[in-house]
């Protein structure tokens, strides 16, 4: 029978007290991962603690060191958010391909790291952006770049007693380009079969590149943050087959499986298909 | 004996758009479906499914189970009394006995006070199985070697049919000049109504069963309903409340007996609701189905003759599986003028799903082959594909070999207007243009398909066709309409409402449309074969002539006025040259009442369509009165990067005689476009190689959301279907069959290849590509 244990702190301080002393409290914020997981697995004994009435978790502000955002503010608050539109638009575009308005208007952007799912829209945007995730516990704050925040499907660097505060996206550099592809089935309520965001520091006045950042989705246990890009610092990416090389590099260090989204074999194609759309997109060559 | 010809009339209400007359009730949430209701004592059912698709039974193990609190039964297939039933083929315990055939299969059943005691005591049955070797493909099924499903059906075949009308096939392919084969296959498609398979049933001290059940056929249902629990058919009442949807799959089922028979043993009234992942599991999808269609054609594209060989995979049980594969063996031979017609079909038993109905009814699966069939033929004789088709419809009054007639007949008129108002000619060519453009990898393309389907299946049902319609009008003067057609939100109750208006000339307020209950409405079949609006209306025209003519003759006694000088206008029996002589429906009623006490006035009203009989032994004889046409086109573009293929905008312009309710006649297309578009694209149950269903839920089960359907455009051409009263015929189904064929048609236009399984995902698409480009390479290299 259902047996949940519910605790609602009113403080930052709170919560991570209760965290520390209950290590088998789940953090519930938006809940459309954690319930729907919860019910699919028939309902078991579950101990949860709700950050929802602390508001501070939703908070969304500038930084000295950049832009910060609650792991508590809602798909929808990221989505809409004037500031992250103008400095981080693909955050606000992948945003905006979460799930469906509902889910939107209930789901955090730190639940959709924190379940740490590889196909998890906002993750990627949130990589390239070399956003860092802000961790609290009991004895105090500290950082994590996202690119090393997952370890596994469901798992990331976080302790028992350790929770998401938020991420700090640094202000990207003046000619950064930026461009998100999910690659799903259908318009609307998918999951990614293959999600890509691509950030482009581009030399003045130049289609080469100063720094290329890749992120890639729903093609691995976690989401890849592709190595070892600095190689083509300087390439011409109005060239076809330097995007070809970027792209198949990329692939290199994805594994894609096949499931009931898509076979390996298109996957793999769509890697490559879509990191060469996204380059060109953002550097804006057709 | 010459048949009725009914004429036109210079309608007031018929052919407007009229909101549903239970609309406030649904969009204000007041509407109380079959999931909602809660009787007294009411306990939660729950059904124990098979985790393999093929398994003995050895021992089943209840008692962990019954000591749960809260449980009041546990049901086996050993400890209960059931027989086989099915409303075609007897082949399915309500709870299996020694085998389960696929997984999902009734296992064991329980009933307690909530669901979780439900769950709880569910997972407390033991069950020892064997697993046995299971066939999960319908092109393994009649293999040498292959498991037998049922003892009954030899090789698997649970039916092997053969039809052969007209000239002689093989005489024909032999003279012709062009003679074209295709092979094509279609997918398992859910039809994903709102509400899943639900039903509340409660007995009484005499054995009679109440079943509240969302259904499609409530007074026919009762007999088969009536074989599984091994009772009389007259203890059985079923009340059909509102539903949330049905498109095929909610006709006899096995989860309302199944209910009624835990209700049973608990003795008390048990609600028996499939949540969703049960219902993709265990409903009944559409029947997948493999085609090899050879045809035969002269030089002018003149169709000589079609042989079709269909696989047809009825899953575990048989449900409606035989009159499905017939009506995809021969359906589409009324709309071409083809003189030689031989159909074979093998209806297989697999250990997947068992299927059934859903909108189209084999129909739909011919068509997807038939109309990708006639483009692949036209491209070859060089004639354009709606020449092709025109130079080989069927008209009105047109005969064809298995015996059936169409009456009114606006096929051609329905191409005409569909390719000028989606520019198709035009677009051709310009779409030739762009995509010749090799640096351009949106490719356009535009495509379509012509469709026919009934108003009515003579050959579904054998004991009658037709429908009844009661009216009975109270002593304030509130007209009631009871039929036995149910509304399970296709707008039918709005339909009745308005002939009613039109008739009698009485608002809408005092209509009352009731949902059928079996103690109360006239007998009849149902909603099915799209011929609820056909039949129905056609039994309300008669009964509202009765009650006009009675309003008429109680008014002239009233007035004092012969009944030649009087009609009926807002509710009162009026004097045609001196409108001050009225007398009011409120009078008139109370008269009556008062003069025969107690008694309303009535009127009674039979339809059954003249010229269509029961199909004889070889399947000759017209099976129905209203062929409903229609011609579907989409416009799409094709990402060669990708294979992904964007519908950008549809058209379905259909005969289906006089449109009763424009505007939910129009949502009928809007509806069977866009199930038919996720159809074509997306949509397919699809099982790993354990037997296991892997995609039971709406994220990984693909439906097109409002995102994806792309605008259609619905247009009804002019025409009046002179067997029924109102010129009614049928839309339910023609709505979806044309789409996939269309998109299919649109998508080689485009790119120049076909995807002849569904369904045509972005996946198939790009493989097609790159195997058209290795093969033209492999020619360049070659020349």
């Amino acid at each position: 029978m259902n047996n949940i244990k519910y605790f609602l702190p009113k403080s930052l301080e709170e919560a991570v007290k209760y965290l520390s002393d209950n290590n088998d409290a789940k953090v519930l914020a938006g809940g459309t991962d954690l319930i729907v997981k919860w019910k699919k697995t028939g309902c078991p004994d579950m101990h949860l603690m709700d950050i929802r009435g602390i508001n501070k978790f939703a908070e969304m502000n500038d930084l000295s060191e950049g832009f910060f955002i609650g792991a508590g503010a809602t798909i929808e608050q990221v989505e809409s958010c004037e500031k992250i539109k103008a400095d981080f638009p693909i955050l606000s575009e992948a945003a905006r391909n979460v799930g469906s308005v509902q889910v939107r208007n209930l789901a955090t952007i730190g639940g959709n790291s924190c379940n740490a799912a590889p196909s998890a829209d906002t993750v990627l945007p949130l990589i390239v952006y070399e956003a860092e995730a802000v961790i609290v516990s009991v004895s105090g704050e500290k950082r994590c770049t996202l690119k090393d925040f997952f370890v596994g499907p469901g798992k990331t660097v976080m302790r028992p007693g350790e929770m998401l505060k938020g991420f700090v996206l640094p202000k990207p550099k003046p000619c950064t380009v930026v461009s998100f592809a999910k690659h799903s089935r259908r318009a609307g309520m998918d999951l990614a079969t293959v999600g890509v965001a691509v950030k482009i520091c581009l030399k003045k006045g130049e289609k080469s590149a100063e720094e290329i950042s890749v992120a890639l989705g729903a093609v691995g246990p976690v989401p890849v943050s592709v190595k070892g890009l600095e190689k083509f610092n300087g390439a011409d990416l109005s060239s076809d087959n330097v995007l070809k090389e970027i792209a198949e590099f990329s692939f290199e260090q994805a594994s894609p499986i096949t499931d009931v989204r898509g076979s390996k074999d298109y996957r793999s194609k769509m890697i490559v298909q879509n990191v060469k759309d996204c380059i060109c997109k953002a550097i804006k060559i057709d | 004996m010459a048949m009725t010809r009914y004429e036109k009339g210079d309608y007031k209400i018929i052919g407007t758009k009229r909101p549903y007359v239970d609309a406030k009730e649904k969009v204000t949430g007041r509407t109380v479906y079959v999931s909602d209701i809660h009787l007294p004592g009411m306990l939660y059912g729950k059904a124990l499914r098979s985790p393999y698709p093929h398994a003995k039974i050895l021992n089943v193990d209840i008692s962990e189970a019954l000591k749960v609190p809260g449980i009041k039964t546990v049901l086996t297939g050993k400890n209960v009394e059931q027989y086989k039933w099915g409303p075609i083929t007897k082949d399915e315990y309500l709870i299996a006995v020694d085998k389960a055939n696929y997984t999902g299969d009734e296992v064991a059943a329980v009933a307690g006070i909530d669901e979780e005691a439900c769950d709880e005591a569910i997972s407390k049955i033991r069950v020892e199985y064997e697993p046995l070797p299971a066939i999960l493909s319908m092109h393994d099924a009649m293999k040498d070697g292959a498991p037998l499903i049922h003892e009954s059906a030899p090789k698997n075949i649970c039916n092997h049919f053969d039809i052969h009308h007209g000239l002689d096939t093989d005489e024909v392919f032999k003279n012709a000049y062009y003679v074209h084969e295709g092979e094509y296959e279609t997918s398992l498609h859910y039809q994903g109504y709102i509400e899943p398979m639900a039903g509340v049933s409660v007995w009484d001290a005499h054995n009679n069963v109440t079943m509240y059940a969302g259904i499609q056929t409530p007074t026919w249902s009762r007999n088969d309903y009536a074989v599984a629990l091994g009772i009389p058919v007259e203890n059985l009442r079923i009340v059909q409340p509102p539903f949330g949807g049905g498109f095929g799959g909610k006709l006899s089922q096995p989860v309302h007996p199944l209910g009624a028979l835990i209700a049973k043993y608990a003795k008390q009234p048990v609600r028996l609701v499939l949540d969703r992942v049960e219902d993709f599991q265990c409903a009944l999808p559409r029947l997948p189905m493999y085609f090899k269609i050879k045809t035969a054609w002269d030089k002018e594209g003149k169709y000589l003759g079609k042989y079709t060989y269909i696989i047809a995979d009825q899953g575990a049980y048989a449900s409606y599986g035989a009159s499905i594969a017939l009506t995809a063996m021969y359906r589409i031979d009324i709309m071409y003028k083809c003189q030689a017609l031989r159909s074979v079909c093998d209806l297989v038993y697999t250990n997947k799903v068992p299927t059934g109905c859903y909108r189209g009814f084999g129909n739909a699966q011919k068509h997807f082959a038939h109309e990708t069939h006639l483009d692949e033929v036209a491209e070859v004789l060089n004639i354009a594909p709606d020449e092709l088709r025109l130079r080989n419809f069927s008209g009105e009054n047109y005969k064809n070999p298995h015996g059936w007639n169409t009456n009114s007949n606006a096929v051609s008129d329905c191409m005409k207007r569909g390719l000028e108002a989606s520019e198709y000619h035009d677009k051709r060519k310009k779409f030739f243009v762009v995509n010749s453009d090799e640096k351009n990898h949106i490719k356009k393309g535009i495509g379509f398909a012509a469709c026919v389907h009934v108003s009515g299946n003579r050959s579904f049902i054998k004991p009658f066709e037709g429908a009844a319609a009661l009216l009975r009008m109270n002593e304030q003067g509130k007209v009631y309409v009871f039929s036995n057609e149910p509304d399970m939100g296709q707008g039918i109750r709005t339909v009745h409402s308005m002939c009613v208006q039109e008739v009698l000339s009485i608002s809408e307020e005092h209509v009352c449309t009731t949902t059928p209950d079996t103690d109360i409405v006239p007998f009849g079949l149902g909603c099915f074969a799209s011929r609820g609006t056909y039949m129905s209306t056609g039994a309300l025209h008669m009964a509202l002539n009765d009650m006009k003519s009675k309003l008429i003759k109680i008014g002239s006694e009233i007035l004092g006025l012969p009944e030649g000088e009087l009609e009926l206008e807002n509710e009162f029996v009026v004097s045609k040259t001196d409108p001050e002589k009225k007398a009011s429906y409120a009078d008139i009623a109370w008269k009556h009442v008062c003069d025969y006490p107690g008694q309303h006035i009535l009127g009674i009203g039979y339809f059954t369509p003249e010229g269509v009989e029961y199909p004889d032994a070889t399947k000759y004889n017209n099976i129905s009165g209203g062929y409903a046409f229609g011609c579907q086109v989409a416009e799409l573009e094709v990402n060669t990067k990708t294979g992904q293929v964007k519908v950008n905008e549809m058209w379905g312009i259909h005969d289906s005689g006089q449109p009763i309710n424009l505007l939910a006649i129009e949502g009928q297309v809007h509806g069977g476009m866009a199930q038919g578009y996720g159809w074509a694209l997306m949509e397919n149950l699809a099982y790993n190689d354990k037997g296991k269903l892997m995609n039971p839920s709406f994220l990984d089960y693909q439906m097109p959301t409002a995102a994806d359907i792309p605008k259609i455009n619905a247009e009804f051409v002019d025409s009046f279907e002179w067997t029924t009263g109102f010129g009614a015929k049928s839309i339910g189904e023609a709505s979806l069959i044309g789409a996939a064929p269309a998109i299919q048609n649109a998508v080689y236009n485009a790119v120049g290849v076909r995807i002849n399984t569904m369904p045509i995902t972005a996946e198939k698409v790009l493989k097609a590509l790159e195997e058209k480009k290795r093969h033209q390479n492999q020619k360049t290299s070659v020349e």
